[in-house]
């Protein structure tokens, strides 16, 4: 549990959108060690949103470069800036969750402040879910859509994780694990308990929690060339990201699964026991098979000075029944197999 | 740490009640469950308890493992509670603990107990909006159906757990019935079971309903320890949650309707518990706290708790194992199952054709025929009377 900091301390106010004839932005930046390019990042973010009701949530991890002082200072020339500085947490998609926790708009929205995205792709975005979509995805992949010049072993990894999440999302996405997305406010809020902010890919998350039948829509994104600082890319960051991939598979298909498992299991219930009731069917269908079971059942029980409970029935015929005899007993394990005549002839073991 | 505290200490009251329990032997119901003997209950849980049957301590690894299970149900309610504030946290945890039902069951090896924990695990479900699988919660009902054949009663509460998990109907009437009609299908397999519950249905209706009401009316005092029964009934009268009061109805039908033992207490209080939460998120006023519930319900156990009789099985099996080879061994009158238990070797009823090949007669009734072989025969206990080979 980290401690979360955050200027300047407002109460929690909904803004009522209803006062306003365009929907209100609340856009979350995540940061770490982005001190370089952060003003330059917010500078664009303003221009292309200078006609837009907008907030900026900057989210910094307690960067050792002060990314959050130098958000804190930027705040006397855009004073839509609100800066959250956690301290003993990290992860990209924890920090966008806490951010969601105190936006106040009617449109969430998510990029990365080091140059990346391409801020003018976020008009489209606020546009798309306006419109009606649920969610509004900035997609490397769509039509008119590129990675930049990402080294080969990085697109290949990058479209692997694609393909492999695309198992989780609602038809039509090109680019779940895109970190440049816009979301209906109201739509999170009904999915935010359901969400495990685990490692970077916070989109993916959201995505499988929404039903399949959610209005997705994407606008191209030319991923560009870091503009400063340096990538939280590494081995863990990929390893946390197949961890999550995991337990959102299992999270999606084990409901089906658990419910053929009991399906099955129900199936071998049922087959094992219907031919014994097929066979027993006689005991309770006739009552003079079962007078005359009861009969020999009860000669041989007292003959022997057995229990009833020590003789269990297996099948039953218009002059005999089957019965296992069984003596209870601590570590005893005695069972036999008889025939019982309905003329109490002596008993003798059942046939093969 | 705290928890971890929290965790023995509970786990020490576990072991204390077990202890108790002990002390008492096995009952003939116990011995049912422990020897796997095939009526009136579904094979599941007797069967995983017979596989144990040799072991030199079974019944007490059974009480240790139920106990165990009861009291740290505890942190269920606790999970159950958790909208609540502390104070009432804390009074439906007392409830849950100082009851009557659970003071006086943790440690026997009754089937009641996983009942009552599948009863209590379902209002978790539904209260806490808990999202298991669909599939999960039916296969555990479909484990708690062919342990328990009381556990038909706890239908409405299935689904209900579905209905909140978003299920669709048809699925949810699958989920629901499914399990049932394996039961019914299980029990139409096993005569056995047919005829104990014909016969325990005989019994009851024979009962005077004067006689029935004042039984269950007891049992309702039993199962909350008097002011968790009062509590908990408010609540769940006052509770909109329709499937809850149902079930505790056909809960509370069967016990007025059958053979009422009074472990069946055990059956209502996860409803007392699910009923007080009802009444203090509701903040109805006035509803007791910790102190006075745990008090109250304490006290109330010492009240009505009296010293059960203890079966002659194991002292007669003690007696007979000084004799010692003992194989065979014949029991004149009415007996329990913990005979069975108790003793080594084969156990008959007494039939004087087997004499010759009998070690030892146990007359549980006067067995004066008995006398008429005293040349063969001499006792070596008169209470109950018990016979051995000279």
């Amino acid at each position: 549990m980290g401690i979360i900091r955050i200027f300047p301390v407002l109460p929690t106010v909904r803004w009522n959108a209803a006062l306003y004839t365009i929907p209100v932005l609340s856009l979350i930046i995540p940061t770490y060690n982005e001190a370089e390019a952060l003003p330059t990042f917010i500078a664009s973010v303003a221009g292309v949103l200078k006609d837009r009701e907008w907030e900026m949530i900057v989210v910094d991890d307690d960067s050792p470069d002060g990314t959050w002082r130098i958000a804190g200072d930027l705040r006397k020339k855009y004073p839509m800036l609100r800066v959250v500085r956690r301290q003993g947490k990290r992860g990209l998609s924890s920090a966008v969750t806490d951010g969601f926790a105190q936006a106040r708009g009617d449109i969430l929205a998510v990029m990365d402040a080091d140059g990346q995205h391409d801020p003018s792709v976020l008009p489209k975005l606020i546009v798309a879910v306006g419109d009606g979509s649920t969610v509004a995805i900035a997609s490397r992949y769509a039509p008119g859509g590129s990675t930049g010049d990402w080294a080969e072993h990085r697109r290949m990894l990058s479209r692997w994780g694609t393909q492999l999440a695309l198992a989780l999302v609602p038809k039509g996405v090109t680019d779940p694990l895109s970190g440049f997305f816009a979301i209906e406010a109201d739509a999170y809020k009904r999915i935010a308990g359901s969400i495990r902010p685990e490692g970077f890919k916070i989109l993916l998350e959201v995505l499988a929690a929404l039903p399949r039948t959610a209005l997705i829509a994407e606008e191209p994104l030319q991923f560009r060339p870091r503009s400063a600082g340096e990538s939280k890319l590494d081995a863990g960051v990929q390893a946390a990201f197949v961890h999550q991939l995991m337990r959102l598979l299992w999270k999606c298909y084990s409901r089906m699964f658990s419910l053929w498992i009991f399906i099955a299991a129900c199936a071998a219930v049922i087959a094992a026991l219907v031919p014994r009731a097929w066979a027993l069917s006689p005991l309770y269908t006739q009552a003079d098979i079962r007078s005359r079971a009861e009969a020999a059942l009860r000669s041989y029980a007292d003959n022997e000075g057995l229990l009833l409970s020590e003789l269990l029935v297996e099948t039953v015929s218009y002059e005999s029944i089957d019965v296992i005899e069984r003596h209870y007993g601590r570590g005893i394990d005695m069972r036999r197999c008889l025939t019982l005549r309905y003329d109490l002839s002596p008993p003798h073991p059942c046939a093969e | 740490m705290r928890r971890i505290t929290t965790v023995l200490w509970l786990q020490g009251m576990a072991l204390l009640l077990a202890a108790g329990q002990s002390l008492i032997g096995v009952r003939t119901d116990e011995a049912k469950y422990l020897l796997n003997i095939a009526y009136p209950h579904p094979p599941l849980l007797r069967f995983i308890m017979g596989l144990t049957d040799a072991m030199p301590m079974q019944d007490i690894l059974w009480r240790v493992i139920f106990a165990s299970a009861l009291v740290q149900a505890v942190w269920l309610v606790w999970h159950l509670a958790r909208g609540l504030k502390e104070d009432q946290r804390l009074a439906l945890m007392a409830a849950w603990l100082s009851s009557s039902a659970l003071l006086l069951q943790a440690g026997t090896v009754m089937l009641v107990v996983p009942t009552a924990l599948f009863a209590l695990v379902l209002l978790w479900l539904i209260i806490c909006r808990e999202r298991w699988n669909p599939g999960g919660i039916g296969l555990l009902w479909l484990g708690v159906v062919m342990t328990a054949l009381q556990s038909v009663l706890f239908a409405p509460l299935v689904w209900e757990a579905l209905r909140r998990r978003g299920v669709h109907p048809l699925s949810r009437i699958t989920i629901t019935l499914l399990p049932v009609f394996v039961l019914l299908l299980y029990v139409g397999t096993n005569p056995l079971s047919l005829a104990s519950i014909a016969g325990l249905g005989g019994d009851a209706a024979a009962a005077d309903w004067s006689v029935r009401i004042l039984n269950f009316g007891w049992m309702w005092l039993m199962s909350g320890g008097l002011i968790v029964s009062a509590a908990g009934t408010f609540g769940l009268l006052r509770s909109p949650q329709w499937p809850m009061v149902l079930s505790a109805t056909l809960v509370s039908a069967y016990i007025l309707v059958s053979h009422g033992h009074m472990y069946y207490a055990l059956l209502l209080l996860p409803f007392f518990i699910a009923g007080m939460h009802s009444a203090y998120a509701a903040d109805v006023h006035p509803m007791p706290n910790a102190a006075v519930v745990g008090a109250v319900s304490i006290l109330f156990t010492l009240f009505i708790v009296r010293p059960q009789p203890v079966s002659p099985a194991v002292s007669v099996a003690l007696l007979l194992e000084q004799q010692g080879n003992i194989e065979r061994v014949m029991i004149s009158g009415p007996f329990g199952h913990e005979w069975q238990y108790a003793l080594q070797g084969d156990v008959r009823r007494f039939t004087t054709g087997l004499l010759p090949v009998t070690d030892a007669v146990i007359c549980t009734a006067a067995c004066p025929a008995m006398q008429s072989w005293a040349e063969e025969w001499e006792t070596i206990d008169d209470d109950p009377e018990v016979w051995v080979r000279m």
